[in-house]
Order: structure tokens, then sequence, then C-alpha cells
């Protein structure tokens, strides 16, 4: 039992970093999300089809052989990376390619009606899609956006694997230190996700009934 | 003895008082209809008499059972009542035919190929044999109508009720249901009918109720209400509809 | 790489198997849950809605890893659920997909029109004549994209069982790693499966949605 509560701290750390990645990894993905949602939504579908298919890829690869690639894999082909470095840039290509998805959804689902008010009133496109449409598709994104952040940090939990001294790795440490702690230890971080993803979900689940 | 009674009904929605006092008596082979404006509680009526509604106060009873007697399953209620409802509410993902016969196996227990034929010859009646085989999406909203009749018929009820049957057709064919009910009511069926069909409630009817604000203002034979209402409310109804 | 390919195909049939018993097993979970969702009985619906809530927000890698290391920790009857590490991985999966499916069948069966209960009330059905032959028939075409989503997600998840040892596909892809180094390639033949897979489950759903259509 003393060895449980020995492990908190540390656990505590570990929380910290998954944090760091999963917050790092979100805000990459909204840049993402929004350049390719952009851009897909605006372009003629020739250019839109080699980019949606670079998207369906990075959708359809499971997240984890993507972290191994970069980490492992990357190195080899000259380029080395860190292993939380790495952890990111798997989540945010991942993250990015679903975000690109809900801004191209949004941007497209005002489009219709409201291009054609605003070009009556004689918008250039760029002003139309700056002043009139993306303003309006910011509360469309707004739910799926949430709901994606509980996704990362569900996932940030597969960069344990890549050695990250994330929540999930922390624990696992410390049972290695001391087995007998690995019901308390482990039932902790389950908790633990829960508390941060629960409320999350919750949030999404609101502002979606909010703004439908 | 009334087919149907409802005596001193009363039903809230929360604060909303809906029906106030409600009675009203049908008998075998009568058509009764019910007209009024919107939101004057026609439609809870009807729901009241097959338990989609439990009322507050009052009773209902239907062929000697009572709808507030805990001992009156659901099931005996609604087998004899059959219902057709504004927007058909057909089941989309079964053929008319499946439509028509799943009470029949489902609740009266018939062997698939009883009901099978029951089914038939309903969808016979009301025009639509060669569309068993058909999913609601592919008839026309007259066509589903008619198979929404007879997958209420197929209960082989005492009492059909009818929601607006034809409020949410195209005018042009409504005239198709009008013409089934009417053959209904040929064969003395017993029928509730809200409408705003007045030409239908003055020509089939037998019996005319004018409900408004959760009460029946007046009611009585189809001249008398439709060629000298007495009522301040139903002159002024009518003289918006006709 | 070519002297790869034999284990590699040995762990895909792995996986595909594991792929099979996880959506079986989070079908039955999600048809289980959603029918307790919207049950009579309030301690039913208690009991599912917590059991959604708690799955679908925790990590299939933690649930994983609460199963394989720590339930055989729980003091008196815990050395007799030790789980073989493949039946504790497909469990992890059948929990959290199985949650997720609970969801999306529950908003399903919100999702058709009141009017349908009511046919199926004013007709006689029973309950369950109600649910089984009226509302769940429906939901379950109104919920076939997120279901296929949500086999999909299973599929890909698949990996994860490699972190406590079993030797699917990717698993058999470390194992080479640590013998030979060849990540690079490795990781991206494994990718490139994935993808193709995950495509054809696509494609297979899409091609079920447009069979099962329910025109209005
Ligand atoms: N399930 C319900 N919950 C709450 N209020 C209801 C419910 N059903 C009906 N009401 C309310 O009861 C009142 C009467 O409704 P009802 O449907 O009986 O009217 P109606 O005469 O059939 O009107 P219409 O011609 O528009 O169909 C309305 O104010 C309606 O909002
Ligand atoms: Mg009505």
């Amino acid at each position: 039992m003393m060895s449980y509560l020995h492990a908190l701290p540390s656990l505590a750390h570990g929380l910290g970093t998954t944090f760091l990645v999963s917050i790092s990894a979100m805000i990459l993905a909204v840049g993402i999300g929004f350049v390719l949602g952009i851009v897909r939504s605006q372009v003629p579908r020739a250019i839109d089809l080699p980019i949606l298919a670079v998207i369906e890829f990075f959708r359809g690869i499971p997240l984890l052989v993507l972290m191994y690639f970069i980490f492992f894999g990357l190195p080899q082909l000259g380029f080395k990376t860190g292993q939380n470095a790495a952890a990111i840039a798997a989540l945010c290509l991942y993250a990015g390619a679903l975000g690109s998805e809900i801004v191209r959804g949004a941007i497209v689902s005002i489009s219709g009606g409201q291009t054609e008010a605003a070009s009556a009133l004689g918008l250039s496109r760029v002003q139309i899609l700056a002043l009139v449409v993306i303003p309006q598709a910011l509360r469309r994104m707004l739910p799926p956006f949430v709901g994606l952040f509980a996704l990362i940090v569900e996932s940030s939990s597969l960069s344990s694997l890549i050695n990250v001294t994330d929540l999930l790795q922390t624990a696992h440490q410390n049972v290695e230190r001391d087995n007998d702690i690995a019901l308390p230890v482990y039932l902790t971080v389950l908790v633990a996700y829960f508390a941060v993803n629960y409320p999350i979900s919750l949030v999404s689940q609101r502002l979606e009934k909010r703004l439908a | 003895m009334p087919m149907l009674a409802m005596s001193g009904v009363r039903k809230a929605f929360g604060t909303n008082v809906v029906l106030k006092d409600i009675n009203l008596a049908v008998d075998p082979g009568e058509v009764c209809c019910i007209i009024g404006p919107s939101g004057s509680g026609k439609s809870t009526v009807l729901r009241c008499i097959n338990r989609l509604v439990t009322i507050d106060a009052g009773d209902v009873v239907i062929d000697g059972l009572s709808v507030i007697d805990p001992a009156v399953k659901d099931v005996d209620l609604r087998r004899r009542v059959g219902m057709v409802f504004q927007q058909f509410n057909l089941f989309p993902h079964m053929t008319a035919l499946e439509n028509v016969t799943l009470a029949p196996r489902k609740v009266r227990g018939l062997s698939a190929d009883a009901a099978n034929a029951l089914g038939v010859t309903l969808l016979e009646k009301v025009g639509l044999r060669e569309k068993a085989q058909s999913y609601p999406a592919q008839l026309s909203g007259g066509q589903q109508q008619r198979v929404a009749i007879a997958r209420a018929l197929a209960m082989e009820p005492k009492v059909m009720l009818f929601d607006e049957a034809t409020s949410a057709l195209d005018p042009e064919i409504t005239g198709e249901v009008l013409a089934v009910m009417k053959a209904l009511a040929s064969e003395h069926t017993t029928m509730i009918c809200v409408t705003h069909e007045m030409g239908f409630a003055r020509e089939v009817g037998t019996h005319v109720v004018f409900m408004d604000g959760g009460l029946i203002v007046e009611e009585g034979p189809p001249h008398a209400i439709f060629d000298a209402p007495q009522a301040e409310r139903t002159q002024a109804f009518l003289s918006k509809v006709l | 790489m070519r002297d790869a390919a034999p284990q590699l195909a040995h762990g895909f049939v792995l996986t595909l198997q594991i792929a099979f018993f996880g959506v079986i097993g989070a079908l039955a979970v999600g048809v289980i849950g959603a029918a307790m969702r919207v049950s009579t009985s309030r301690a039913a619906r208690v009991a599912a809605t917590a059991f959604t809530e708690f799955f679908r927000n925790t990590p299939p890698l933690v649930q994983i890893y609460f199963l394989a290391f720590a339930i055989p920790k729980i003091p008196g009857i815990g050395p007799h659920l030790i789980l073989p590490s493949i039946v504790a991985a497909t469990l992890g999966l059948v929990l959290h997909q199985g949650a997720i499916n609970i969801e999306i069948l529950r908003a399903g069966l919100g999702a058709v029109p009141a009017g349908q209960r009511e046919a199926a009330q004013a007709l006689g059905l029973s309950r369950i004549d109600e649910l089984r032959s009226v509302l769940v028939p429906q939901a379950v075409r109104i919920s076939l994209p997120a279901l296929g989503n949500n086999v999909i997600s299973l599929f890909k998840n698949t990996t994860l069982v490699a972190s406590i040892g079993v030797l699917d596909i990717f698993g058999e892809a470390n194992d080479i790693i640590a013998t030979i180094l060849v990540s690079a390639e490795l990781f991206l033949t494994v990718g490139v499966v994935y993808v193709i897979c995950v495509a054809l489950l696509g494609a297979l759903f899409r091609a079920l949605e447009r069979k099962f259509a329910l025109a209005r």
C-alpha cells in the first residue's frame, strides 16, 4: 500500500506528460484540419482527390503502426525523432486527417445558399469565405472538435508503447518495480482517463444539442 | 348498448388541460365525424380510446371493456380498435403485405399462410392487391394510406379510428382514400373520423361532433350541424372552413 | 523482407481472427446494452449507462492492461481470473467498442420516428415484438454508417493486442524487427495492409447501407 502511495506523484507527472502530448497534438491537428479542410472545400474535384487519398491513408493506418513507423522506421531513412515528437507527430497526422473532414463538412454545409446571398452583395470569393462562411461554420465545428480532443487524449495512451513516460507508461514502470500494486495503479489510471475524458465528451454532447 | 362510451373524460399534459369533460356515445355501425379547430383535442380523444394516452379522470368503455380497468390489458383494447394516422406510419422496412400481416401473426397468432391469405384479401379490398410486394417508399401517398387502412382492418377491429387520414395527401388523391372509407361505412363498420373534409362528414357521417378547447361544443346529425348550427363557435368555425 | 512474408501472413490470420471475434462480441454487447438502456427497469438503464460512459471514455489499451495485469491481482479471486493474453486483448477491444456500439444503437432507436412506435402499439404488438419487428430493424439501418466506422476502428485497434505479447501481424512485425532490422519497410508494409483492409471494409459497409437503405 505504501508503495502505491509512493507511485502517486510519478503518476501525476505522467498525467502531465499525457496532457502535454495531447494538447500539442490537438493544436497541430486543428492547424492541419483547417488548412486541408478549407483547401478541400474550395478546389475542384481533380485536385481534391489526391488530398483525399492522403487523408484516407492517415485515417486507415492504425495509429500504433504510424507511431512505430515514425519512431523506429524514419531514423533508418535519416529522420531521427525523439519519442515525444514521434508520438505528437503520429497523433496530429491522424487527428489532422479527421479534423480536415470536420472543417470541410462544416464549410460545405454552410456554403450553399449563403454563398449566393453573399455574392449577390458583390463580395469576393475570399471575403465570402472569411467573413460569411467560416464564422458560421465555426459553430458547427466546435462539438466535433471537442470530441476529437477526447479521442486524442484516449489515443495518446499508445505513446507509452514508444517509451513516452505518459500516464500509462508511468503506471507500467511502477508496476514493474512492485507487481503487487498492479490493481490499484491500473485502476487509478482508468479512473484518471475517465475523469479527463468524460467531462470532455459531456461538453461535446451539450454543445451539439445546443448548436443543433 | 353503444360500441363506445366516453364519460367525463379529462386529460392534461402537464398544466395544459387538453380534454376538459368529454362525453360521447357511438353506436354500432355509426360513422362519427369529429371536426374542430387545430389544437382543440381531437387527436387526443382518439388516442384515449386505445390507451395511447392514459386519461386522468372519467371513463372510456369500448365493446364493454373499460380503459381504466387495470384487469383489461392493452392488447385486449387494441385488438378491438384499428387506427389510421395522418402520416400513415407504415413500417418502411416491410412490404405492403408484411405491414398488413404483422398484427395477425404476432397479435392474433395466425399462421403465416392464414395471415397472408387475409392480407391479400384486405389489399384487394383497398384496391392494391398488385402492390403486395411493394415497399412503402415505392407507393404514392394515397396508396400508402390505403395499405395503412388494410393494416388496421387486419386486426378485425370493432371500431376504426381515422385521424385526419387525408390531410397529408395532395387534394387530387384524397378521393381514393375517401372512397375506401365510404365503402367501409356502407358495410356498417363503426368508425370515428377526425376530419377536415366537411363534404365527407356531411355525406357519410351519421353523427357530427364539433370540438373546441377540449370540450364538445355541439353534436348531432350532419344536416343539423352544417345547416343549422346552434352555437356561435360552431357557426364561426363553419363559416371559415365551408 | 521477403523472408518476413510467411511470418507476417501468420500474424495476419490471427489479426483477422481477433477482429472477427471482437466484432461479434462488440455487437452482442451493443445490442444487449442498448436493450437495457431502453428497458423499463431503472436499474438496468442505470447499469447500462454507467457501462457505456465508463468504457467509451477510457482508452482500450488501458482496459487491455487492466484485464491482463490488474485483474489477476484481485485478492482472493484474482489468481483464478488469469486470462490468456489473446483473450484479455480481445475482451478489452470488445468492452471499448461494445460501449460505443451501445451508444450508437441507442441513438438509432431514438431516431426512429415516434409515429412508428405509436403504430406498433396501436396494432397491439407486445413491447418485445414492437422492438424486434419494428424499432430494432429500423434503428440498425439508421445506425449502419456509425456501426461500420466502429468496426473499422476495432479492426485498427487490433494492433493493440501486440502490446501484451500477442503475435498478430503487428506483433510479428515487431518480432522480426527484434531479430533483423528492417523496420521502415516492414511498418510501411503492415500499414498498407491495414489501409487496404480498411478501404475494403468501408466499401462493404457502403454497399450494405445502399442495400438496406430506408427510403421514407
Ligand atoms: N404527448 C403530448 N404531450 C404534450 N402535449 C400534447 C401531447 N399531445 C398533444 N398535446 C397538446 O394537446 C393539445 C391538443 O392536441 P391534439 O393533437 O389533440 O389536437 P388536435 O385537435 O388533434 O389538433 P390538430 O388539428 O392540429 O391535429 C395541443 O395543444 C397539443 O400541443
Ligand atoms: Mg390532430
